[in-house]
């Protein structure tokens, strides 16, 4: 290891270490930032697109696709499969993640395994047979069929999340609830999940990002317009609505700008979030 | 008698119990498909026996495969695309992210703004950022092709229609959006112990050394989990593809997934069987990539 001591470093050179380093952010900045930047100001533009400024500020975009595209009704689907799904997935999951993080029976090793695999399964390779599964349950093109799926895609997270969560929880709280009587469905609701409430909302706000961006089954599995959610609307855009350009441009922000305003104001939940249950602190 | 009222205990009707709605879950979505892509990628399938698939026979077991590899051009445009996305993951993104992470870990100004700005393409709708692409790269309404234009005059680039800039069009629309990589190899920067960054302080050591020196080997199973994150990513890549090229032109930007999608699902001429083959190897290609990343990153010393 070489050692040079801190005052040799000439402020040339710190100089330019640090022009470095606001190079390199600002270079974040501009690419995370700029598309979406750009299509807002798209968006109000007469003729949407080029790098100039709108010069004269155009709302038509956002006025159609309030009145005739009628973008509530995404929203509220989009709202309705998300929430609903969010909840099923975090309540299963919470349930087998408990028993997996305490108790000692025959075949937990594969119980576990059975979760953490779905990790490396990837949902499109077997899109197929679920497409079919659903067809035969005759759920294609509806919700619910939407809501199934979303509630098993991302178990394998979830399942991190709150098993790590659970096995934070010391045993002495259960203990003590048996002592006073309480069964063991009683003690998971009435003491274990109002303790592991943050790593349930970590769970949860993950599940519903997922599902809320969710792409590919919404667009094979919803044929009708009325039914569709947000992305599987988005997707139309490619073709269907490509004269409409200031409509699409305008969708474009109406689908992105709650998911930023929502992480602007709760960011450090987010954070927290996101980093839940693969960083040992 | 007595071994079997052991097992019907309360402790374990209440196992049972909270187990099943989860195992019913992985059956439904997991299990039954992935055995049937396993199964199905044995049998002849396509649109002329829709109903029931036909066992290939032992001779031909391998026939799907050996096609797949042999006579179809589609797939193997997809399956090197897939390949070299997971390589480009890894030489771009990873190497990328790492970088961002080591600068903002030094706490410059402005450095909490960065970082919770270079999250905003990962939590949005990949939707989204695909149909931004799309328009960016749009000849008539876009920036790309005015840009061009300032250096060479009159070049009039359209991204999405050369066939080997469309494949750059596509991984330009992801490859450097790392936000949650970063984030997380930043939490896990600030975790290290602060002891050992005063320890080098004194000994004088410069800030790059203190990066290579200390950080990188500390950061070293978190660069494992990101890198299989953004591998699999690249593996799997649909959504982008599916809004910016539609695997064109000329089905030049297919990837594994968009095969499966286009060969099962979304042409005329359906293939199931062919699809779901593709599937099987799509995830045992996962698997091994997983295996060789873990291998790659996997600390020698436990402490």
């Amino acid at each position: 290891m070489k050692k040079n001591s801190i005052g040799q470093t000439t402020t040339g050179k710190r100089v330019a270490g640090s022009i470095g380093k606001y190079f390199i952010m600002l270079v974040v900045l501009f690419i995370s930032v700029y598309p979406i930047l750009w299509v807002f100001l798209s968006s109000f533009k007469k003729d949407p697109g080029g790098l100039s400024l709108p010069t004269q500020w155009v709302f038509d975009g956002y006025i159609t696709i309030f009145t005739k595209l009628n973008i509530q009704t995404y929203f509220l689907n989009s709202f309705i499969v998300t929430i609903i799904s969010t909840f099923i997935s975090v309540l299963i999951v919470s349930m087998s993640a408990y028993i997996s993080a305490r108790m000692q029976f025959k075949g937990k090793g594969l119980v576990t395994l059975m979760f953490t695999t779905t990790l490396f399964i990837p949902s499109i390779s077997i899109s197929f047979p679920i497409y079919r599964l659903l067809g035969d349950l005759g759920l294609k093109d509806t919700r619910t069929g939407l809501i199934l799926i979303y509630s098993g895609l991302g178990i394998a997270i979830t399942f991190f999340i709150l098993r790590s969560y659970f096995q934070t929880i010391p045993k002495e709280m259960e203990e003590a609830a048996m002592m006073d009587g309480c069964g063991y469905t009683k003690t998971f609701f009435r003491i274990i999940v109002p303790i592991a409430k943050p790593g349930l909302a970590t769970a949860a706000i993950m599940a519903f990002l997922n599902n809320w961006n969710e792409f590919y089954f919404a667009s094979i599995l919803i044929k009708s317009k009325d039914k569709m959610t947000i992305p599987a609307l988005l997707g139309q855009f490619t073709t269907a609505y490509s004269k409409n350009l200031n409509g699409m441009f305008s969708a474009i922000i109406v689908a992105v700008v709650p998911t930023i305003i929502i992480f602007c104001m709760l960011s450090e939940v987010f954070v927290k979030s996101l980093t839940a249950g693969a960083v040992k602190g | 008698m007595k071994t079997r009222k052991k097992f019907f205990t309360k402790k374990n009707g209440f196992i049972f119990a909270f187990l099943l709605p989860g195992i019913v879950l992985f059956g439904i979505i997991y299990a039954y498909p992935l055995i049937d892509i396993f199964i199905t990628s044995f049998t002849k399938w396509n649109y002329k026996n829709f109903l029931q698939p036909e066992f290939l026979g032992w001779d031909h077991l391998f026939d799907n495969y050996i096609k797949l590899f042999t006579v179809d051009k589609n797939f193997m445009v997809a399956f090197w695309n897939s390949i070299k996305w997971v390589i480009l993951t890894m030489v771009v993104q990873i190497p990328f992210t790492l970088l961002v992470a080591l600068v903002l870990a030094k706490k410059p100004r402005g450095w909490r703004l960065t970082r919770n700005a270079f999250i905003i393409p990962n939590i949005i709708s990949t939707a989204a950022i695909g149909l931004i692409f799309l328009n960016i790269y749009s000849p008539s309404r876009g920036i790309i092709t005015e840009v061009c234009n300032w250096f060479v005059p009159g070049s009039n680039v359209s991204v999405l229609a050369n066939e080997g800039y469309a494949f750059w069009g596509v991984t330009f629309s992801f490859i450097l959006f790392g936000g949650s990589s970063c984030l997380l190899l930043l939490t896990q920067i600030f975790s290290i112990d602060a002891s050992l960054y005063e320890a080098a302080k004194v000994d004088g050591a410069t800030g790059i050394q203190v990066d290579r020196l200390i950080t990188l080997p500390l950061l070293r199973p978190m660069l494992g989990t990101v890198a299989v994150m953004a591998a699999n990513y690249g593996l799997l890549l649909y959504n982008e593809i599916a809004l910016i090229t539609q695997g064109g032109p000329d089905n030049a930007t297919y990837s594994l997934s968009y095969y499966i999608y286009k060969t099962a699902l979304g042409s005329t001429k359906l293939n199931f069987a062919r699809g779901n083959t593709a599937g099987v190897i799509q995830f045992l290609l996962g698997l091994v990539l997983v295996g060789m990343i873990n291998r790659a990153f996997r600390t020698n010393k436990v402490d």
